[in-house]
């Protein structure tokens, strides 16, 4: 991850009328690239195979801790920090400079809310800085850009393990959340789509045509809409459960064409239609 | 139940299902409004776009039976993309250069639009309505049908009704869906179309009757997958490499795991690359070939004795009369070149069950009258007959016999020849020796070459079978219960439920379920393909309805097919592309004038255009999606087949002639939307009292009160789920490679049949580690990751239905002499069912090609198969000397082209790819007629000849047989006169003799001469 700046800095150069949100995107990447990414630990995967054949994430199981919450929290605390940086729209700021304030020498609260949001548990975490008023998003949103810079460089391997135990369910077997994206990428068996967390940023196979929000498969009741000036990506949508779904088909970027707000300007499209996005909200209802 | 521990040291326990129910993940990612960012730019440049709709659809390849996935991309009904399944279990995203080019295929220029009649003595096509073409198809069925109806036979001084009309003959297809199978077979049988046939009948009917005979069923036995849990594979009359690519993916599976791949074949090839050992083999002995491997196997005491004694008849006593001598096995009668086959059974018990003995090394015991008879066949003598050196047939046989679980692969080089179900049945027997058979890794795996070439088998597209390998009846079978006194009260339930589901409620026990309005065949008659075009020459055949098969490309011995084309009265032919059938009245050198034939061709959708099910080689029934309009008017057969019997039957609405009460009695009414899968349930069958579909083959009732168009298929539908959509590519609790919520497999979701064989006597598995499915005494059924192939499964091996590990032969055991046997019914005081055996013999005997170039070393004064009956016709069927033509002739397909080139002949980019016909020739043979590479040769034969260029290889060797060279050239026969890739048809020169079960022809070994041009 803190290799995004440039490759976003070429997207945005490619999608100019991306300048505006892109440019919040880069203040945060510049934080990202000041730290270096934390070393992986050697870790037996199959201590969590009972687990995620049962259906549970990686960070759900009590198998074994991958998340190092000390370094993250310090990523967590310096990303609250761009209150304090001009290049981020003002409303942003405000919000941001409340959980600056929360968690400032106060680590302790920083750790513990990082494993609460690591486990999804949205009961705690709301009663964890209710005292502080901080946007519950917001808290959320930086997390996760933490909790993921440390363990990425767990991901391959993670990854290749997943892909071996048979991971098929359509949720995020790292974190367990929704996909926000998807990828059609060449492999060994083929054009094999990849959905992509928006949380974690892990990725994981799925099967090629259905709906992972609902698991429908009837392919009368699946449809694609193709834009023009955007070649590389596609929307998958599902007449059953009205859901919509980016998948990006080019040849890669590096990432950053993973990265939701890169192809906000699908959501818009999708914005006037009945179709929902799931895994993240960008352009509201 | 999972335990978790929570931030808090807590321990929660949480089910999968309470880990999904309690994830409420808040949205990771901001909104533009809590971002606080507002982005008019992106609403303004997104106001420009352009967008399109398209959606992607699945649909299964339609060349080979390996049943590749394809995932198809359409936009305004135009196909834009069309890639490998990544999810397909079988090519996992590959596919072969056949498969790729397919994005063509609905979008080609050359594809025909619309109906095109052609008029007696014309030289063109017009365009016609489809209305006009039904009409004319339909009146020229009723008039053909009028004027040459059957209505009773004289057989043996009585009077049989029998319901035919033997001048309309109907070839269909295994290149459509079952839907359109099923529904041409019943067209046909209620219309009275008693020459009924299509492709298998020429590339692999030798299959069934020989593996029926050794195991029970005519399938491959095991699956595309599972060859990566072999430990040795022996290919043998197969360039799969080139014919089935996707079982490359599997068997290098296999190699990764160290197993050994032996190729044998009359060329080196592709295939040969990926093997570890190539033996060059001449063509047509592959029975004295592998008589030297059983011979090891059984001189050396290598077979597997606990498998032989659990699960074959090696320890049954056989009939002391039989005998074997001087090429000829007991009771061979000269005249009628027949067997009588009353010597080849077991000695009986009082009740009728087989004698059985302690002691395998008992003289009248199978096994010792298989050593006996294989005793002749040394490795020597082998090399002799075969070409491939002593040393290495010993090698191949030690290393096959070495290693266990071995599988072995076929294809046409062993099922078309005059020995072709012999050659097949040899395989049986060394598997069974082995104790090879019904186990992961091991099996015989017919390599089936069309794409629903087992569904358009299932569904009986030939003249013996009514779909689901029911017999056909013959013209002295006037009632069920006759009919069941040869085929078995095992087999007259599914008849009863095959004419429930044809006939409805007009069917009942009272009416014999309406059986009597079925047409019955004379039981001496041969109706096969050839016949179809011989009977044509003899002004017999008036009406021939072809449907997506190419004869004038793919049938042996063209010229005669010609000459019968151009003796038909009406030829309607339904295709996607002119073939060189359809327009055979244009071939080069004919006048059109000359030939009378009117013609009508029917423009059809390709499998793109359509929807339905196949099935593949390994039984895998599947679902094809139907995401694009057909292209111009064209139609698919379902539709096809449902506007001519629909028009036909109005023809007949006033009829009252009795011959024509099958149309009002019969019961056919299809929707137009949905018609596959409507097709599909009728397929399945009903339970005709609740009106809901049948879940097995288990709910089949013999009473009437269920039905089912194929009872092989009944699940397919089970609980109202489409199976054949299934797509779980993931889960495998075996780790063997079975998927069992995959699409479906018949019966009842057995990958691996036989798997009963995988147990011991007790029902414990021989390889724990691998293993498919196990006696629970516990739950005191059996079970396993595959559907238990047993009888009963509460039926356990303290039971004689718990050793019945080959269920479907009478004796429920494999089967190393294919003995006569019919299985009492004790109930009933019929026979139960009977077992398959050859016409030509309970053991495999090695005989010479029809055209040979040697004598036959074990028997000269019987060289080839004495129950061959050939030539025909005397005058169209010429018999080629060694003298006159010296070379060994092989033909096969290769990567590019596919059958007879109808499709892949139009596709550019495969015609890129290999471009024109050419005969594969010798360093030495070359040298010897001053011939380089791409010089233009004459091949003849004795029925024709044809230019084609050389190729010079060294990938064919000079052979020594009998102490004499003999030398072997191969050429592909995919080329015709149509498409936008001509060349000469090599079938022009090939034999149409055939295997006496089945008639397959001889294709891959005639006498050729090769001349510099």
């Amino acid at each position: 991850m803190n290799n995004l700046k440039p490759l976003a800095a070429k997207w945005i150069e490619q999608h100019p009328f991306l300048e505006e949100i892109g440019a919040t995107y880069l203040c945060i990447y510049d934080v990202l690239q000041k730290y270096k990414a934390p070393i992986a630990k050697d870790i037996d995967w199959d201590i969590f195979k009972d687990d995620i054949q049962n259906g549970v994430p990686i960070l759900r199981s009590g198998a074994a801790e991958i998340v190092d919450y000390d370094f993250a929290a310090d990523i967590f605390y310096e990303l609250t920090r761009l209150a304090f940086n001009e290049c981020l729209p003002a409303e942003f700021c405000d919000k941001i400079i409340v959980i600056n304030s929360m968690l400032d020498k106060n680590k302790k609260l920083a750790i513990d809310i990082l494993k609460t949001v690591s486990q999804s548990d949205v009961t705690d975490l709301e009663s964890m800085i209710k005292d502080s008023e901080a946007n519950l998003g917001v808290v959320s949103f930086f997390a996760w850009i933490a909790i993921a810079f440390t363990i990425e460089p767990y991901l391959p391997s993670l990854m290749k393990w997943v892909e071996e135990n048979n991971w098929q369910e359509a949720y995020c077997p790292t974190c367990g959340s929704e996909p926000v994206m998807a990828e059609l990428k060449k492999t060994k068996k083929g054009r094999t789509r990849f959905l992509s967390c928006g949380a974690c940023k892990t990725k994981w196979s799925y099967k090629r045509i259905g709906c992972p929000y609902c698991g429908n498969t009837d392919q009368e009741s699946l449809g694609l809409i193709e834009v023009e000036e955007e070649g590389d990506i596609r929307i998958d949508l599902c007449d059953k459960c009205e859901s919509y779904l980016k998948t990006y088909i080019g040849l890669g970027m590096g990432g950053i064409e993973l990265e939701d707000w890169s192809s906000v300007h699908i959501d818009v499209i999708c914005n006037g239609t009945k179709y929902k996005k799931h895994g993240a909200v960008l352009i509201a209802k | 139940m999972l335990v978790q521990k929570t931030l808090r040291g807590a321990i929660l326990k949480v089910s999968r299902r309470g880990f999904i129910k309690g994830t409420v993940v808040a949205g990771v990612g901001l909104s533009l409004s809590e971002l606080g960012v507002n982005v008019p730019n992106v609403y303004a440049a997104t106001k420009e776009f352009k967008l399109s709709n398209s959606r992607e659809y699945t649909s299964i390849c339609t060349f080979c039976a390996c049943g590749c996935g394809m995932v198809c991309n359409v936009k305004d009904n135009k196909l834009i993309n069309l890639e490998g399944d990544p999810d397909h279990v079988v090519n996992e995203g590959g596919l072969c250069s056949k498969g790729a080019s397919m994005s063509v295929l609905p979008n080609s220029t050359e594809r025909i639009q619309t109906p095109l009649y052609r008029a007696p003595g014309s030289d063109t096509w017009q365009e016609i309505t489809w209305q006009d073409a039904i009409d004319r198809v339909a009146n020229n069925i009723k008039t053909v049908r009028d004027e040459n109806w059957i209505s009773s036979e004289v057989m043996g001084g009585k009077t049989y009704q029998v319901n035919r009309c033997d001048s309309m003959g109907i070839i269909g297809s295994a290149q459509v869906n079952n839907e359109e199978c099923y529904l041409m077979a019943k067209m046909a049988r209620l219309m009275g179309v008693a020459y009924l046939e299509h492709q298998a009948r020429l590339c692999h009917s030798s299959t069934v009757p020989a593996l029926n005979a050794s195991f029970g069923r005519g399938a491959m036995t095991n699956s595309w997958n599972d060859l990566k849990n072999a430990k040795v594979i022996l290919i043998e009359g197969s360039n799969a490499a080139e014919n089935h690519p996707m079982s490359v993916k599997w068997m290098m599976r296999a190699k990764e795991q160290g197993a050994t791949i032996i190729h044998v074949d009359p060329r080196f090839t592709r295939t040969s690359k990926i093997s570890d050992i190539h033996a060059q083999i001449r063509p047509g002995t592959d029975i004295a070939f592998l008589g030297a491997i059983i011979n090891y196997t059984l001189s050396n005491n290598l077979c597997d004795e606990d498998f032989l004694r659990t699960h074959t008849n090696a320890n049954y006593l056989v009939n002391k009369d039989f005998a074997f001598t001087e090429g000829l096995f007991s009771g061979f009668d000269e005249t009628t070149q027949k067997y009588d086959r009353a010597t080849w059974g077991y000695q009986l018990d009082s009740k009728g069950k087989p004698k059985k003995t302690n002691d395998m090394t008992h003289p009248d015991s199978v096994l010792s009258r298989l050593k006996e008879h294989y005793k002749r066949y040394d490795f020597k003598l082998a090399s002799d007959i075969t070409g491939v050196p002593v040393d290495e047939i010993k090698k191949i046989a030690e290393v096959y016999v070495g290693n266990r679980p071995g599988t072995i692969m076929y294809a046409l080089g062993m099922t078309q020849h005059t020995v072709g179900v012999q050659n097949i049945r040899s395989f049986g027997v060394l598997q069974l020796l082995l104790g090879n058979v019904g186990k992961p890794g091991s099996g015989i795996n017919a390599l089936r070459g069309e794409p629903n070439v087992q569904g358009s088998t299932d569904f009986a597209l030939l003249f013996d079978y009514l779909p689901g390998y029911i017999s056909c009846p013959n013209n002295n079978q006037p009632d069920i219960d006759t009919w069941a006194k040869t085929s078995g009260t095992f087999r007259a339930k599914f008849l009863v439920n095959l004419l429930k589901s044809w006939f409805g409620n007009n069917a009942t026990a009272a009416n014999d379920y309406l059986y009597s309005l079925l047409p019955k065949k004379n039981a001496d008659t041969n109706y096969s393909i050839y016949r179809i075009f011989e009977t044509a020459t003899e002004d017999k055949m008036k009406f021939l309805f072809i449907m997506g098969q190419n004869p004038m490309v793919t049938s042996p011995n063209l010229n005669l097919v010609h000459a019968g084309l151009s003796k038909v009265k009406t030829l309607v032919v339904s295709d996607l592309f002119m073939t060189e059938t359809a327009a055979f009245w244009e071939k080069p050198g004919v006048d059109p004038k000359s030939i009378n034939t009117e013609v009508i061709f029917l423009p059809a959708a390709s499998f793109l255009e359509k929807d339905g099910t196949l099935i593949n080689s390994s039984r895998m029934v599947q679902w094809r999606y139907g995401g694009i309009k057909p292209v111009g008017e064209a139609k698919p057969d379902l539709e096809i087949i449902d506007l001519i019997y629909t028009k036909v039957r109005e023809l007949y609405k006033d009829s009252t002639d009795k011959k024509d009460d099958i149309f009002k009695k019969a019961v056919w009414k299809y929707p137009k939307s949905d018609m596959s899968e409507f097709v599909l349930k009728e397929i399945n069958g009903y339970n005709l009292k609740t009106g809901e579909l049948l879940n097995g083959i288990g709910e089949i009732q013999a009473d009437g009160t269920t039905s089912t168009g194929n009872w092989l298929y009944a699940g397919v539908f089970a609980k109202g789920e489409n199976k054949s959509k299934r797509k779980d590519n993931k889960t495998d609790p075996s780790g063997l490679g079975l998927y069992p919520n995959f699409a479906w497999t018949w019966p009842g979701n057995m990958r691996i049949l036989y798997n009963r064989a995988s147990c011991d006597a007790t029902g414990k598995p021989y390889d724990d580690k691998n293993k498919l499915i196990w006696w629970n005494e516990a739950s005191k059924k059996w079970i396993g990751y595959d559907t238990p192939d047993v009888p009963v499964m509460t039926d356990g091996p303290s039971t004689p239905n718990g050793q019945k590990a080959f269920r479907m032969n009478g004796e429920g055991i494999g089967r190393l002499i294919a003995s006569q046997y019919k299985d009492p019914d004790a109930i009933a005081g019929k026979f139960r069912d009977a077992s398959a055996t050859p016409a030509d013999g309970p053991i495999p005997e090695f005989y010479e090609p029809v055209e040979s170039p040697t004598d036959n070393a074990l028997h000269p004064t019987v060289a080839s198969n004495p129950c061959l009956k050939y030539p025909r016709i005397a005058s169209m069927q010429l018999i080629g000397k060694r003298e006159d033509f010296p070379y060994v002739l092989c033909t096969s397909s290769i990567t590019e082209h596919w059958c007879g080139g109808g499709v892949t002949r139009n596709m550019p980019w495969l015609n890129e790819l290999m471009k024109e016909t050419h005969i594969e020739m010798p360093l030495k043979l070359a040298a010897k007629l001053n011939v380089k590479n791409g010089d233009s040769v004459k091949v003849t034969s004795a029925r024709g000849e044809v230019l084609v260029k050389a190729m010079v290889t060294e990938r064919i060797q000079t052979l020594q047989i009998n102490n004499e060279e003999v030398t072997v050239v191969w050429m592909p026969y995919n080329w015709g006169f149509k498409g936008l890739s001509t060349a000469a048809s090599t079938n022009l020169l090939t034999i149409d003799a055939g295997d006496p079960n089945t008639w397959i022809q001889e294709t891959k070994a005639c006498l050729v001469n090769v001349e510099k041009a």
